[in-house]
């Protein structure tokens, strides 16, 4: 379960930003897509088993960053869970219905093409 | 240059294709084995989360996150969460098949199939652990991890009172996992050498600081930063040099038991017990059989059994014979 969170993180926290029009080249933008696409793909697969779980209709979810402190800090009494040390970014909404929606196309996806659409 | 080229020829053929004990393979064999049952046994504990079809990884997301067609895994096809369980428990007996030495040579084909397998379906929960034991697994089933300490060798020898003869297929697969480990540690050093923090000697207070990993406290080390620049720049040193000081008899020894504090270390200081572990198993592909038979009491049957087969010494590089006794007749 972990692992899931790092995986989260490193896929959508780069695509939260979005970028500016004409800033990137073509393939970035191909990788953006994909970047993008796959992190939607985890939120709504996560939000699914969360309303599923807590018979929930829309989630929200949120990426909450776990700054590490300055070692100088540390020796000055600063704990590793000082409240200042936490950040936290709004990533998807998502609604039950949504949620299904995609299980329908994850029927459709086949391990040879991937999916389609 | 015949000679020089006659010389990297046999020293090839010496280093892949000399016949090897399988001591040290099938050590490994028991230590992964146990590993790959324990690893997805814990899937058990959410198994229909992670790889039922409305699981916390959806097959979309899976195959998005690929971005590959050669992604396989069987998981993909079971919906139902009966047949699902079922095939987890057929799953588990191989790797305790694999992990006692029955049917070593199926099991250990199958065992490999089944951790990619598994590692495809769940991919976005794994983690270092995981890729080690997908390369244990692989070279496991390219080498005889049965020949020796296992079911399969009590059997045989309850049956003809034979022991197995030294095989080039185990050479192979030591060289591959040898091998496989060293390009690891090399890249693992060589990204590490990309971040500034490992050049300044702060990297591992990164670790240190990490409440989420946190199993046991080093923040002290906060007020005493040489310790944390030294621990630093010695795994950076180890890492990096893994590659070429892990091949010459003298130095190798010395690689090995620095292996044992830097992995156990990130085993207790930061939780990952299981990659700490797997990371030394696959490190004793570098212990030699005979002293893996010596620490297991066997060394003296071990011995005999190998003298008596014809072809079979330890393999001497005849290279190295060659190529002194060139020099000595060039001297006078």
């Amino acid at each position: 379960m972990f692992m899931l969170s790092e995986t989260a993180f490193n896929l959508a926290e780069p695509v939260l930003a979005i970028p500016q029009a004409g800033s990137l080249s073509d393939e970035e933008k191909r990788d953006y897509d994909k970047q993008l696409a796959a992190a939607d793909a985890l939120a709504t697969s996560i939000a699914r088993r969360l309303l599923a779980d807590h018979d929930g209709r829309r989630v929200r979810l949120y990426l909450r960053t776990h700054d590490l402190p300055f070692p100088v800090d540390v020796a000055a009494g600063k704990k590793l869970d000082d409240p200042s040390l936490y950040r936290e970014q709004f990533w998807r909404e998502v609604s039950a219905k949504q949620a299904n929606s995609q299980l329908a196309n994850s029927a459709l996806a086949t391990p040879n093409h991937g999916v389609q659409r | 240059v015949r000679n020089w080229i006659r010389d990297v020829w046999q020293a090839w053929d010496w280093f892949w294709f000399s016949p090897a004990d399988a001591a040290t393979l099938a050590l490994i064999r028991i230590l992964a084995g146990a590993m790959l049952l324990y690893t997805h046994f814990v899937w058990t504990l959410e198994l229909e989360g992670f790889f039922g079809q409305a699981g916390w990884l959806s097959t979309e997301f899976v195959y998005r996150y690929h971005d590959s067609a050669y992604a396989w895994s069987h998981l993909y096809w079971i919906e139902s969460p009966a047949l699902l369980w079922a095939v987890h428990l057929l799953a588990l007996c191989v790797f305790a098949s694999l992990m006692v030495g029955f049917r070593s040579r199926v099991s250990a084909a199958l065992a490999a199939l089944l951790t990619i397998s598994y590692a495809h379906r769940a991919s976005g929960a794994l983690f270092g652990l995981d890729q080690i034991n997908g390369f244990l697994a692989l070279y496991l089933m390219v080498g005889p991890s049965g020949d020796v300490f296992s079911v399969d060798a009590w059997l045989r020898e309850k049956r003809a009172k034979t022991e197995c003869a030294p095989k080039v297929s185990c050479n192979i697969a030591i060289r591959l996992m040898q091998i496989h480990l060293c390009v690891v540690y090399l890249f693992a050093g060589c990204g590490k050498l990309f971040g500034q923090s490992w050049w300044e000697g702060t990297a591992l207070w990164g670790a240190f600081a990490n409440l989420e990993y946190q199993t046991l406290d080093m923040t002290w080390t906060a007020s005493q930063m040489w310790i944390v620049d030294m621990l630093t720049h010695v795994t950076l040193f180890w890492e990096v040099a893994y590659i070429a000081l892990i091949w010459p008899k003298l130095s190798r020894p010395v690689m090995l038991l620095l292996a044992i504090p830097l992995h156990l270390g990130i085993a207790m200081c930061m939780g990952m017990v299981t990659f700490g572990v797997v990371m030394l198993i696959a490190n004793l592909a570098f212990v030699s059989p005979e002293l893996i038979r010596r620490i297991c009491g066997q060394l003296k049957p071990a011995v005999n059994a190998i003298e008596r087969q014809p072809g079979s010494s330890p393999p001497t590089p005849k290279f190295r014979e060659r190529r002194r006794s060139r020099q000595s007749s060039q001297e006078k």
